[in-house]
């Protein structure tokens, strides 16, 4: 499902116009940005959670000239599914 | 901070923001939640725009360790849910470590032994204030730089210089050594004694009230005019060994003149001419000594700097953080790198200055060896006369002391002082041109005065007033060979220092003898003593590194990086 469809979907189901959704979705998004900064976690029921973990620093070796890399810690974003969808991704593997 | 957001709350967010209302906001985000969790398990991809993309993958089967049993298990086939968040929400979330870059490591630098060496410092380190660390951090870029710009330069000298130096040394020390024994053979066995340790102390002094001012002259112009240094320093030497024979003779001459003068009680000035002329050979010997001595420091220096080098690179990180942190420092930063530019301005001018003076000397070495041929002379005409030279050495050489104490008023004037102390002044941005070792260098060039002043109590070995950029750790490292032993430091100054991570400027510092706290570099039992004292200051005193500071939101992660990532401040 691309960005698009979702768009539509959600105005469809809201009787929102695909603008207001859209601007909803980017203001979620920035929220959400703003609070795993802060290393908050976002949970949303039945779907899972967002956190920030640190990543830590680590050497890396470039194939092409073999130099040695010191790579620098970083905090990604991560999305940790709920058990429900959990259970529903095991049904879909039998 | 911290905390667990549901989708109230984020509604209450969404709708100060949007200014929508709350039901509206909720249903929203509820409705989202069932087209995206509805749609990935038909579609396998869902993509939200300014979240990132769900995706359901295949994992493939595979074989694995049952980590009870110990038996081989096949995982079957499964599907896994992958969220790859968009550019712009994992920028957002890696702004705290946004300014951090790759840094390309060299080859040669050997990583464990990095680790371990970090691992040891790494509790005194860390604990530094930050402003300290602010500094080091601006000498560590200084010391990145000059490095950079001097490195051809350097290593190729060091290695010249090293193997030079140390034969030289060794040369020097002969003759000295002989010398000594020449001085010394008619005399009573007790004032033999008095002698060498007035001679070697006297040769120390002379070393350090020479080598002190000039350290940092010498130090440029070795760096600078490797050319002209060396042969100096050959011709210097070879002069010496030239001198000596008729040094002898003249030592010996020397008791049967005194002796001489005492029998007669006639002053006869050619005598005491000859006695200065002596004075001065031996003093004149003593100079080429602080150079070679400020040469080896260059070496050590010159090595630690390299050293550095490599932990400042590693310290890039840390640097850029604080930078960041501080928009100030940047402003800081650029005010040493013009203070370095009319600091080199100044090494230039040292330089033509100290090769003029190198000529100078030269001149006087040459007369001065005239001198002493006509003398040498005179000297052989007085002992074929002298009958009395064997009861007159001992009176001889209670002169010799008492001249040598003479001498110790000439190299210890005041002057020499103000002399260092307004060079210093002139010099004042080397604290900040050199950082630590800047700050190290001015504190010796400070306190050995004091040093001198104060060895007459047991108990204080040394009085330091502490600069700006100073740390406990590294006068400790100065005086105890270890940088663990700044406890001890703070302890017996505990009425001055309120912080030990954040030790005040102008402060008068006692340095306290080894022996009162049994401090011994070599022995791991005393660092380890050490080490217990410094858990127990530093429990006192919570830790203000700014890295740590700023490193604390995540430590609620708990993840295996964590300890590893604790160290990179040092790492870096």
């Amino acid at each position: 499902m691309k960005n698009k469809e979702l768009l539509k979907e959600l105005a469809t189901r809201l009787k929102w116009t695909s603008g207001e959704v859209s601007e909803m979705l980017s203001e979620l998004s920035s929220v959400i940005g703003s609070h795993l900064v802060e290393s908050d976690t976002i949970s949303f029921d039945e779907f899972g959670q967002f956190e920030a973990r640190k990543k830590g620093e680590r050497i890396s070796v470039n194939p092409a000239n073999g130099k040695r890399y010191l790579v620098p810690p970083k905090l990604v974003p991560v999305f940790k599914p709920s058990t429900t969808v959990k259970a529903k991704l095991k049904e879909l593997g039998q | 901070m911290n905390n667990r957001l549901t989708i109230k709350e984020l509604a209450v967010e969404l709708t100060k923001s949007t200014g929508k209302d709350h039901e509206s906001i909720e249903r929203f985000l509820n409705e989202l939640i069932t087209i995206v969790s509805e749609n990935i398990f038909t579609d396998r991809l869902v993509q939200i725009k300014g979240i990132g993309t769900f995706k359901i993958i295949q994992v493939e089967k595979r074989e694995s360790i049952d980590v009870n049993t110990k038996e081989r298990i096949v995982i079957p086939e499964h599907y896994k849910l992958s969220f790859s968040p968009e550019k712009d929400l994992r920028e957002t979330v890696n702004k705290p470590f946004s300014f951090f870059e790759s840094i390309e490591i060299n080859d040669d630098s050997d990583f464990a032994s990095f680790e371990t060496e970090l691992e040891k410092d790494k509790s005194t380190d860390r604990d530094e204030d930050m402003d300290d660390d602010v500094d080091a951090i601006d000498a560590d870029i200084d010391n990145l730089e000059s490095e950079s710009i001097s490195e051809p330069v350097v290593p190729t000298l060091i290695s010249n210089f090293k193997t030079e130096i140390v034969n030289e040394k060794e040369q020097e020390e002969e003759i000295l050594n002989k010398e000594n024994e020449k001085l010394i053979e008619p005399a009573e066995e007790i004032i033999e004694e008095e002698i060498i340790t007035t001679v070697e102390e006297q040769k120390i002094t002379v070393i350090e009230e020479q080598s002190e001012p000039e350290i940092i002259e010498t130090e440029e112009r070795i760096i600078a005019e490797p050319a002209i240094v060396k042969p100096v320093i050959d011709k210097i030497i070879e002069e010496i060994k030239e001198d000596k024979p008729e040094e002898e003779i003249i030592s010996e001459s020397v008791p049967a003149a005194n002796a001489i003068i005492q029998e007669t009680s006639e002053p006869e000035p050619i005598v005491r001419e000859i006695v200065e002329e002596v004075e001065q050979v031996v003093e004149q010997r003593y100079e080429p000594e602080p150079a070679i001595y400020s040469v080896k420091r260059t070496n050590e220096e010159a090595k630690t700097e390299q050293e550095t080098k490599e932990v400042s690179q590693e310290e890039v990180y840390d640097e850029r953080k604080v930078n960041h942190l501080n928009e100030n420092n940047m402003d800081e930063y650029s005010e040493n790198r013009r203070k370095r530019d009319s600091y080199r301005d100044k090494e230039r001018e040292h330089e033509q200055r100290s090769s003029g003076n190198n000529n100078n000397t030269l001149v006087t070495l040459l007369l001065v060896l005239v001198v002493i041929l006509i003398i040498a002379l005179g000297s052989v005409l007085f002992m074929s006369k002298d009958v009395l030279f064997q009861s007159g050495s001992n009176d001889v050489a209670k002169k010799e002391t008492t001249t040598t104490t003479d001498r110790n008023q000439f190299v210890l004037p005041s002057d020499d002082d103000i002399e260092s102390d307004s060079m210093e002044d002139e010099w004042g941005i080397d604290d900040d041109f050199d950082g630590a070792e800047g700050t190290e260098k001015s504190n010796e060039t400070t306190t050995s005065p004091g040093a001198t002043a104060t060895t007459s109590s047991s108990n204080v070995i040394a009085n330091v007033k502490t600069k700006r950029g100073d740390r406990l750790n590294l006068i400790a490292l100065e005086y105890y060979g270890n940088k663990l032993f700044w406890v001890y430091i703070y302890e017996h100054n505990k009425s001055k220092i309120t912080n030990p991570n954040s030790i005040a400027v102008g402060l008068n510092l006692e340095i306290p003898a080894k022996s009162v706290y049994n401090i011994d570099a070599n022995d791991p039992a005393s660092i380890r003593r050490a080490s217990v004292l410094q858990t127990q200051i530093l429990s006192n005193y919570p830790s203000s590194n700014p890295y740590n500071q700023y490193n604390n939101p995540y430590n609620q992660y708990n993840d295996p990086y964590q300890n590893q990532y604790q160290q990179s401040p040092n790492f870096y």
